[in-house]
């Protein structure tokens, strides 16, 4: 199982735990897994077309990850908001 | 007392003050978040926020309390699942005439149904499954559903306009839809084009008058429509007196079905207040003239910027009161139907909404 490291709301969100173990072998599957698991957390990291929002980041063992990259177990996903420098 | 709810590019603010007066912020949610519209529900109490956050994307929250106190999420504001689209905004919520009914519009062009107060919503599939939607053009805000019209008493009959899928009504609670764009005429449009019903009618607000249900106006984006017969046809409006014809803010008074209250910006090029003076004009004859309201209010180098949601009323007839708000982050307000105007608070973020109860 890999696991998952979640922070700010989507902390709260998730039963607020910051870690937890998913298993799932893709970002999609597992993003989808824990919408599934914590139903308050729908919508937030993925919209209606299961794209990960455009300002939040996934990475996977710290390199970044699209909605199709492989999760293999032990490795560490964290689900981060993005930087958005450059608007007030 | 007189509450304002104000959506700001930097959180929701509660804030109260006796009319003619300045007010003073009572509450403060969703820091640091936009806020598109937010609103109390007078029948209820509650208070509803459409935030959209850069990260989250939009989402409604409702809170039963004050507003710094607990919000929780509402369910079903989001698109079907394999559509394709996702949900971009949420521009107004607007409550209906059924006990504990509420609408919110949005962006891409669609329409929400609450029926336990904004707990739960569902999409309106009537509007949803247009076989013309895919030819529908959004507006330079995008394909947003802004301004919802209720029937008094009357559930069945609904107005909704979308910039720039024009209007449409139903009579059937909103199972059906049909367009309702006859007489406007954009001038963004070459001629031969008008007769494409798929081309953009870029209405920028709506308002029904409630004491006249089939009259209601119109801001265009470049002109000012009025209807008489329940958004079937439309007639222009936008001279006499007006100082330009585009704009966004609209409001009519409750009591009189001939009156009606535009704050004109330069031009879709310019959008500020023009002449660098802050003025609102009323109509006391359905339209038939137009007259500047401004006293009070900035009138030197003042080039400010009115959003579409951003202006509201209380009370009706000479007990009418007005209240704007600016992306420069001043709010002002009339007591007295425009006749007098002050400002009623200053810095707080650019104004997206405001809704007065």
């Amino acid at each position: 199982m890999a696991v998952v490291r979640l922070r700010g709301p989507l902390r709260r969100l998730a039963g607020d735990r910051s870690e937890q173990s998913v298993d799932a072998g893709t970002v999609l599957e597992l993003l989808r897994a824990l919408e599934r698991r914590h139903p308050p957390l729908r919508g937030w990291v993925l919209d209606e077309r299961g794209l990960v929002r455009r300002h939040i980041n996934v990475y996977i063992n710290g390199e970044r990850a699209t909605e199709a990259t492989e999760v293999r177990p032990g490795d560490r996903v964290d689900v981060l908001p993005a930087i958005t420098g450059g608007r007030a | 007392m007189t509450e304002l709810i104000v959506g700001t590019k930097k959180g929701m603010f509660v804030l109260e003050g006796e009319p003619g007066g300045r007010f003073e912020v009572r509450a403060r949610a969703f820091a640091g978040q936009p806020v598109d519209f937010a609103l109390r529900d007078r029948r209820s109490g509650r208070l509803l926020a459409a935030v959209t956050s850069p990260f989250y994307g939009p989402k409604m929250f409702i809170c039963d309390g004050e507003a710094d106190g607990e919000w929780r999420e509402a369910e079903g504001v989001r698109l079907p699942e394999g559509s394709g689209q996702a949900l971009e905004r949420l521009w107004v919520i607007a409550p209906g005439e059924a006990e504990g009914t509420l609408y919110a519009g949005g962006d891409p062009g669609v329409l929400f149904e609450s029926r336990d107060g904004g707990a739960h919503w569902e999409l309106n599939a009537g509007l949803w499954e247009q076989p013309t939607r895919p030819w529908w053009q959004p507006g330079g805000g995008g394909l947003c559903l802004h301004s919802i019209c209720t029937w008094p008493d009357d559930p069945s009959r609904l107005a909704v306009a979308i910039s720039a899928a024009g209007m449409w009504l139903s009579e059937d609670g909103g199972g059906s839809w049909r367009r309702a764009n006859r007489g406007i005429s954009p001038r963004y449009l070459p001629a031969e084009a008008l007769a494409d019903e798929n081309a953009a009618r870029c209405v920028h607000h709506v308002e029904r008058s409630p004491r006249r249900p089939e009259r209601m106006f119109m801001q265009f984006h470049g002109g000012v429509y009025r209807s008489d017969d329940a958004g079937e046809s439309w007639i222009d409006v936008g001279g006499g007196g007006l100082v330009s014809d585009f704009g966004f803010p609209l409001a009519v008074d409750p009591a009189d079905p001939d009156s009606a209250y535009l704050i004109p910006l330069v031009a879709d090029m310019d959008r500020v207040t023009p002449e660098g003076r802050v003025r609102v004009y009323e109509t006391r004859d359905a339209g038939a003239s137009w007259s500047p309201r401004g006293d009070g209010l900035p009138a030197r180098h003042a080039y400010l910027t009115v959003l579409r949601q951003a202006f509201c009323h209380r009370g009706e007839g000479e007990a009418l009161e007005l209240y704007f708000g600016a992306t420069s982050g001043e709010l002002f307000g009339s007591p007295d139907a425009g006749a007098s105007w002050s400002t009623v608070a200053t810095r707080l973020p650019p104004v997206h909404s405001l809704v007065a109860g």
